[in-house]
């Protein structure tokens, strides 16, 4: 399945809202400099936990909208920056849930 | 589900019980999304914090057991008033300790009253419970007496590592100063003998610029929040920048907050803030904030007003004042890191007024229009001295909010209700 195609089923699961995209890596070091290669190609991204929906374990991830992700699935792979795969999911932040850790 | 990142050898060999780790490790990301990743416009700077966050108990405690395996030794410490100074003269390295989670509560509460502040509890609950590799890795911790609730947990942690606490006295009279100094001469034996390296005057000398240069490296992004007219970092991401300043390397940690302060220097001149002009200014003061607890700063920014300072071990009190660096002699270097720690105004301390002079000057100097007065439940210390700093600050028209709170989630609206109404009140 082509990244377009996941985003397009999960948005079609979660109707209303907001799809995010996270890159995940299998090192930190790897993760940063996909962060810095997308900034520098003026992506929106940002460093991320790694959802547990996305992921069983911590780490690094990169953040972007999914809007931006085809773009961003350009620009990695053209980096040579080793990275593990890009997950849809619906928008994970509640700035309200007031659940803290 | 992609492949997992593979800590858990890491862990494993440092004894810690995976299934229950596991659980704190699953409710991280999302607390993270919602209080870091809800924020707009965050300094890019702050992508270096954000990296050591997601992968909290991976990256540094990893470099932490590559330190050991190359002979260096681990300290772990519980106060602004250990002298980190010494530690790296000795080719030490200092984690700090505190815990800051609800997580680590119930285990500590299995040794110590409940009625004990939830920092000392989840502290105990983080070893004890095996469910931190920091508390893990450290060869020796350092305890000090600060007060009660720590000096009686220390006890109980010795049981199950080295410990070695340090005598802080309660006064400052000229004789305490001079105790102080005495203190950290003990305590550097002690560091000695732990890391097999002779103290010189030559690397305590060098470890003092190291530790005031990280020093200064936090006082420059404290001094752009000083601005009355930009807000150029959230309080909740100068709070997350000085909660991993305790475990960083500091040598990293001061690069890493001067490229911070660059670029938030450059959004003064640019006049790019965080907050909509007009936004309160809020001073916090009372009991540190150990990670991960973003609990009353994330309330607090997200009811219509932005922390601009924090008067705590989290905060200033972690920066301020340098030691003297003329000094030549141990003599001399023991007694101005004494003459510098004992310049930190903990409730601990009696008379206590120096902290509220304190304060009275960050609420000119931050420009804020109200102050929080924060303090963990059960910390008796600064409980008591809370009316006496309330009194102050309403002679000198500022107006304030005192607030008693632990880790829990269950007074999370109660807070946003008092925080809203009282931001709403200072118009």
């Amino acid at each position: 399945m082509s990244l377009e195609q996941h985003i397009a089923e999960v948005a079609a699961a979660n109707p209303g809202v907001r799809i995010d995209c996270y890159v995940l890596f299998s090192s930190h070091t790897d993760a940063m400099q996909m962060y810095d290669c997308l900034r520098g190609a003026k992506l929106n991204a940002r460093v991320s936990t790694t959802p547990r929906q996305a992921r069983s374990s911590c780490g690094v991830a990169v953040l972007v909208p999914s809007s931006e992700a085809l773009q961003v699935e350009e620009v990695a792979l053209a980096s040579g920056i080793p990275y593990e795969g890009i997950v849809a999911l619906p928008c994970q932040i509640d700035p309200k849930r007031d659940v803290y850790c | 589900m992609a492949e997992a990142i593979d800590r858990h050898g890491l862990w494993a060999d440092l004894g810690m019980d995976l299934e229950t780790h596991d659980v704190l490790c699953s409710v991280l990301p999302q607390a993270f999304g919602d209080v870091y990743l809800s924020q707009e416009n965050r300094p890019e700077g702050m992508a270096f914090w954000d990296m050591v966050v997601a992968d909290v108990h991976g990256i540094r405690p990893q470099e932490l057991v590559d330190a050991q395996a190359q002979g260096q030794k681990v300290f772990g410490t519980f106060c602004t008033y250990v002298p980190d100074e010494v530690v790296i003269a000795c080719n030490g390295i200092v984690t700090g300790l505190c815990g800051g989670s609800q997580f680590w509560v119930p285990e500590g509460e299995k040794y110590l009253p409940a009625d004990m502040c939830p920092l000392i509890k989840a502290s105990l609950g983080a070893r004890f419970g095996k469910t931190c590799p920091f508390f893990r890795i450290v060869d020796q911790i350092v305890g000090e007496t600060t007060c009660d609730g720590k000096k009686k947990m220390y006890e109980i942690m010795a049981e199950d590592v080295p410990m070695h606490i340090m005598q802080l006295p309660q006064m400052k009279r000229p004789q305490d100063f001079k105790a102080y100094a005495e203190e950290i001469a003990l305590f550097a034996k002690n560091v000695e003998e732990v890391t097999g390296v002779t103290l010189t005057e030559e690397n305590l000398a060098a470890a003092i610029k190291t530790i005031n240069e990280r020093r200064k490296a936090l006082a420059r992004v404290y001094e752009t929040r000083k601005n009355p007219d930009v807000i150029p970092i959230s309080g909740t991401d100068a709070l997350l920048m000085m909660q991993i300043a305790f475990f960083d390397d500091p040598v990293r940690c001061a690069q890493m907050a001067n490229q911070l302060a660059d670029e938030l220097e450059q959004r003064l001149v640019d006049g790019v803030s965080v907050f909509p002009a007009g936004t309160k200014r809020i001073l916090i003061t009372g009991t540190p904030m150990a990670i991960p607890n973003w609990k009353l700063h994330h309330i607090v920014e997200t009811s219509g007003a932005a922390i601009v300072c924090e008067e705590n071990c989290t905060g200033t009190k972690f920066f301020t004042n340098l030691v003297d660096e003329s000094q030549t002699s141990f003599e001399g270097m023991f007694q101005a890191l004494a003459d510098r720690y004992m310049q930190i105004h903990c409730a601990c301390f009696t008379p206590n007024k120096a902290r509220i002079d304190e304060v009275l000057q960050l609420a000119k100097d931050y420009h804020v229009d109200g102050v929080i007065n924060t303090n963990l439940k059960f910390c008796t210390t600064f409980k008591t001295e809370a009316p006496a700093l309330e009194k102050a600050l309403e002679e000198a028209g500022i107006p304030v909010l005192d607030i008693e709170t632990d880790y829990t989630d269950n007074d999370a609206e109660q807070l946003r209700t008092r925080v809203g109404a009282f931001v709403e009140m200072l118009g």
